[in-house]
């Protein structure tokens, strides 16, 4: 345990933060995402819900402003409700002064570019759509 | 308050509670099944879109309501009649019936040209002076919501159509409608305002019998239209429509080509004259075919107008008459300036105020969602709303600022300033008189071609601030009000707000911890998550005072653990960086004696305890005056040094029997933890010197350059823990002063007060300087110490003559109360009152320092009797910063010996340990114990024989 640093985040997770560059991504996936299938670079935090962990990373992580979606989220079948628990993905966001809207990628594009993450987090969230990439910033 | 307002106060506190219930993820009552709004093209949807966005994200919005926002069909203008067909058509897209519904729309398409500041946010979204119970600054469109939200309940299914420029206050407990046709809402109003608005003449059935527009007195009064109180019912633009009246409308649209028939700009349906009118049940087809229209009376339209008679005139209106109750429509620049300023007293009954949401909360002007900096000057009747002023800047009177950020500029009197930005990422500033109207052909006193609207007067600029001084200093360019309001990006008016309440309430916190507001004072409504995050990131690089501040009201408001440990590790760590300064291990000390052996009294605390306590002490300096004393004729406090011919550093406590040898420097290093049975031991190891803080030298090696190893040994004679005695910080006084007289080096009194204050903080004790102050200087002292950070504690023995000392001491006893003082957090929740800003901690701080002067005036001049009223004086202060001084035993010790005593207070901290009392004159002490026998038996309440340690 350290000051300052939220107790949900792992310490391998906290490293490989530490380790990506400017433009590395890292997925918080739910808990159906495949992550072992994707990923060879799987952390395991089946305890913890995706928006918790997202907040958690954002207070380490800064966001690449450079890009036109900083955070991304796997695009909801047509007809489908808006997820709610992008509302909440969007808040968190916000409220660590991101502005932008959430960029949408369709399903299969989304297990690609998690293929290209440097880390997947796999959590144990359960709400519908649950997943998120976020590109790594500079200005720490 | 007169009734009418006290009940329109009540209706609207009523509203806010349904509002309230209907935000709960269940949906609490009965809730609008459509929220529709109409806009006047895809761009101003858009901007609606955003705000209700924003709102949903927020959960400021019933979830379970469908929201929805309706631009004018394929970008025409077609009336306020044609966006109804097309809600109408909207929702039975989505719906099979109009059955059971119950639908909001609000008709809000319009280019606000006479406010041209809401263009591209919408009038519906502009402000309304109300800081809302939940901390957001209100907007029509959130008093829309909050006052219909009571209204669902009172229909069984229809729609409820709203202008949007209109704001109803009313209580919905009037409203009563199940009925097939339609109804009106009306409220009362004298006919002298009725004149200029349509009123509504009843029928004896109690529908709407005829509409009167805009009548003289007299036309009404002849009409009937005026009761014998006279007044009128005044017709408020909002319609209900049931169920039945919308599927026989929506007939009209139910196909495409329906729909192209009648909704279009040739048509250009109007809700009012084409929908509303035919309802009433004393119109004629013939005057139907008259009514003013919305745009052009065509034969497309008197051909509608015939389908519509057909329609509509078989349904009757009802009127319901809500009273009390008014209305206010947001019309010009002109009336919202009035509004704000010279009329806002008229709408305080509803908590509407001139400043919302502003860090300047003086001067005769009106702000919301504002920053002003102290040096800008503000003329009188002005509004500055979502804009930033910085210091230097000067703005005339009866200006209106919107969306602006001005610095070094003055804004002439009687001007409206307004930035938008737009799509382009540039910035647009666009000036007009506050008189001036946009649909003419002035514009500041000059003539122009066209309409002020459509003028080309306006250019961009890379950033708000550029626009707005060379705007207001007359440059023009290419932008007329209407095309940068077309051009207008709205997702950007919605940031820009935010950021500007975040700075506005990040000003507004560190206000109130600049103006010692109490923090129990406070609420957390406007502490977001932002404004949270940039307050602690300011408090990274804030001065020791403001940060503590910053840390301890975040902690208290928000509840978080974290914060509140930040803010004590701050203190701990500025006290303990200074107390370090100049403290460095010093390889040079030689052990000077085989050994040493250092008795100390104990003390008593008279007057000031607590002002000696950082960060108080730091901030104000403190003062105190306190005594030593012996307890049955002992130095109660010892320790013993003894040099080693090992090289090896032993340490032990004689009281808790703890031995250890340590031949390794970390563990001797380690003394944070205040558990620790040796944490004294090494702390005076590292505040003397003799070991390095943080420096690795084998322990080996420290002997060889002291010349030998050595013991240090602790001892408190029969003093139970927890006395109250300062034991703790007089043994580690005695550590001090034992160690330098084993080295052989001589030690100023002021040192020697300061390396035990770094030994208290090396062991994260975080106390004041009283109590070793106490132990280490005989007799009675006053003990002081100016505000700095570094404390330069000062002793002084009080001019006390050996008579009037000897009376003292013949009374003054110490009563060990039989318990061992509780454990508790008493540092943190004392200090915690006094950053803060408890009033009581305050106050309380200050006068115990002035109690402790006054007892050494006293006590100089040999008047016990005096200092034993101040005593008493003292205990009840002590009791108002710390109710946990005392406890029920306590109080009854007390109670019990109340004639015998003539002073009474307790040591330290209280809560346990010893008390002190003074003795009526011809009181023995031998009485004293007699009679707390009598009470307490042997349960450990006694009284021990002390003296006053002369040195």
């Amino acid at each position: 345990m350290l000051k300052h640093i939220p107790k949900i985040l792992p310490p391998d997770l906290v490293k490989y933060m530490m380790e990506m560059g400017h433009g590395d991504t890292l997925v918080i996936a739910d808990a159906h995402f495949p992550a072992y299938r994707v990923s060879k670079r799987v952390v395991d935090c089946s305890g913890v819900g995706a928006v918790d962990m997202l907040k958690a990373v954002l207070e380490l992580m800064p966001l690449d402003s450079y890009v036109e979606n900083a955070a991304e989220v796997m695009q909801n079948v047509s007809g489908d409700d808006k997820p709610k628990i992008w509302q909440d993905f969007k808040m968190t966001l916000y409220n660590n002064f991101y502005e932008k809207d959430l960029g949408f990628i369709d399903r299969f594009e989304f297990y690609e570019e998690a293929e290209k993450a440097y880390v997947v987090v796999r959590t144990g969230e359960t709400a519908p759509y649950g997943n998120i990439i976020l590109h790594k910033g500079n200005n720490c | 308050m007169n009734y009418k307002n006290l009940f329109l106060r009540q209706s609207y506190l009523d509203s806010y509670d349904t509002y309230r219930l209907s935000l709960k993820e269940a949906g609490c009552g009965v809730l609008w099944d459509y929220v529709i709004l109409t806009a006047s093209n895809e761009s101003q949807a858009s901007a609606y879109r955003q705000q209700i966005d924003y709102r949903l994200d927020r959960g400021v919005l019933p979830r379970s309501t469908h929201y929805a926002v309706l631009p004018d069909f394929e970008g025409k203008r077609v009336g306020s009649g044609g966006a109804t067909l097309g809600v109408l058509r909207y929702i039975r897209q989505r719906e099979t019936s109009f059955s059971g519904l119950r639908i909001l729309v609000i008709h809000s398409g319009g280019d606000s040209k006479r406010v041209p500041q809401y263009s591209a946010c919408g009038k519906l979204f502009s402000p309304v002076p109300r800081e809302l119970p939940d901390g957001r600054r209100s907007t029509l469109f959130d008093e829309f919501i909050i006052a219909m939200s009571g209204v669902p309940a009172r229909l069984e299914s229809g729609m409820l159509v709203l202008s949007g420029d209109v704001l109803l206050l009313f209580n919905p407990l009037q409203i009563d409608f199940f009925g097939k046709g339609a109804a009106a809402l009306s409220i009362k109003e004298n006919v002298m305002t009725g004149k200029d608005h349509g009123v509504f003449l009843r029928d004896d059935s109690g529908n709407v019998g005829r509409f009167l527009h805009k009548q003289t007195v007299e036309n009404l009064t002849l009409a009937g239209a005026v009761d014998h109180s006279g007044k009128v019912n005044i017709d408020t633009g909002a319609v209900i429509m049931s169920s039945e009246m919308l599927s026989d409308l929506y007939s009209l649209v139910d196909t495409d080509e329906g729909f192209s028939k009648y909704v279009n700009d040739t048509v250009r349906l109007s809700f009012y004259a084409d929908f509303v009118y035919p309802l009433s049940a004393d119109a004629t087809l013939e005057d139907f075919y008259n009514e003013k229209p919305e745009g052009e009376l065509n034969g497309e339209l008197l051909a509608a107008r015939k389908v519509l008679w057909g329609i509509l005139h078989k349904y009757r209106m009802k009127l319901i008459c809500m009273s009390p109750a008014s209305f206010l429509h947001f019309g010009t620049s002109v009336e919202l300036l009035e509004l704000v300023t010279d009329h806002i007293d008229d709408y305080k009954f509803l908590d509407w105020k001139s400043k919302v949401c502003s860090n300047r909360n003086i001067g005769n002007f009106a702000c919301y969602n504002s920053f002003i900096d102290d040096g800008a000057v503000i003329g009188e009747n002005s509004y500055i709303e979502d804009s930033d002023i910085c210091d230097g800047v000067t703005v005339g009177k009866n200006c209106i600022i919107s969306g602006s950020t001005l610095k070094n500029i003055s804004v002439p009197d009687g001007m409206i300033v307004h930035t938008l930005k737009i799509k382009n990422g540039k910035f647009v500033t666009r000036v007009l008189g506050l008189s001036d109207n946009p649909k003419e052909n002035m514009w500041l006193g000059k003539k122009l071609n066209t309409s002020l609207w459509e003028a080309p007067l306006f250019s961009e600029y890379d950033t708000p601030e550029e626009a707005a001084e060379a705007t207001i200093s007359g440059k023009t360019g290419e932008y007329s009000l209407k095309s940068s309001f077309n051009e207008a990006d709205s997702s950007q008016i919605i940031l820009w707000s935010d950021k500007l309440h975040d700075k506005i309430s990040v000003e507004r916190f560190l206000d109130f911890i600049d103006d010692l507001c109490p923090v129990e004072k406070l609420t957390a409504k406007e502490l977001t998550p932002r404004v949270v995050r940039l307050l602690t990131e300011y408090a990274e690089t804030a001065e020791f005072s403001e940060k503590i501040r910053i840390y301890y009201y975040l902690a208290r408001l928000l509840g978080n653990d974290e914060l509140h440990a930040r803010c004590f590790d701050t203190i701990c760590s500025c006290v303990t960086e200074s107390a370090m300064e100049g403290i460095s291990y010093n390889p040079h000390f030689k052990i000077a004696k085989d050994s040493v052996i250092t008795h100390l009294p104990v003390r008593v605390n008279w007057g000031g305890g607590w002002s000696d306590t950082p960060p108080y002490c730091i901030e104000h300096g403190g003062m105190v005056l306190n005594a030593a004393v012996t307890l049955d004729g002992q130095l109660p406090i010892v320790i013993t040094l003894k040099k080693l011919q090992e090289n090896k550093i032993v340490l032990c406590s004689t009281d808790n029997g703890s031995y250890a040898e340590f031949s390794d420097i970390s563990a001797l290093q380690n003394c944070h933890d205040p558990h620790d049975a040796f944490a004294l031991h090494k702390a005076a190891l590292i505040a003397c010197g003799v070991i390095p803080y943080k420096e690795n030298i084998s322990v080996e090696e420290i002997c060889k350059r002291l010349g030998g190893g050595f013991s240090l040994n602790t001892e408190v004679l029969n003093i139970p823990k927890g006395s109250g005695l300062g034991t703790s910080s007089i043994l580690a006084g005695a550590c001090v002063k034992g160690l330098f007289e084993f080295l052989g080096t001589d030690i100023s009194e002021n040192e020697l007060y300061n390396r035990v204050l770094c030994m208290e903080q090396i062991m994260s004790t975080g106390g004041g300087w009283q109590d070793q102050v106490g132990g280490l200087a005989a007799g009675i002292k006053m003990v002081w110490a100016a505000a700095g950070l570094k404390q330069q504690v000062c002793c002084e023995q009080i001019a006390i003559t050996e008579e009037t000392l000897n009376a003292l001491e013949e009374r003054f006893c110490l009563i060990y109360t039989g318990q061992r003082r509780l454990a508790r957090n008493l540092l943190r929740e004392v200090v915690g009152k006094y950053i803060g800003a408890n009033e009581d901690a305050l106050d309380v701080l200050y006068q115990i320092q002035r109690i402790a002067v006054l007892m050494r005036f006293e006590l100089e001049h040999g008047n016990i009797d005096g200092f034993c009223r101040l005593l008493n004086d003292h205990w009840e202060q002590s009791k108002r910063l710390d109710s946990g001084c005392t406890n029920t035993c306590i109080d009854q010790i007390f109670s019990s010996i109340e004639d015998l005593i003539d002073g009474k207070m307790i040591c330290g901290a209280g809560g346990g340990g010893f008390l002190q009392v003074v003795l009526k004159p011809d009181v023995t002490k031998q009485q004293l114990r007699a009679r707390l026998f009598d009470v307490f038996a042997d349960s450990g309440v006694a009284v021990y024989d002390c003296e006053f340690y002369r040195g």
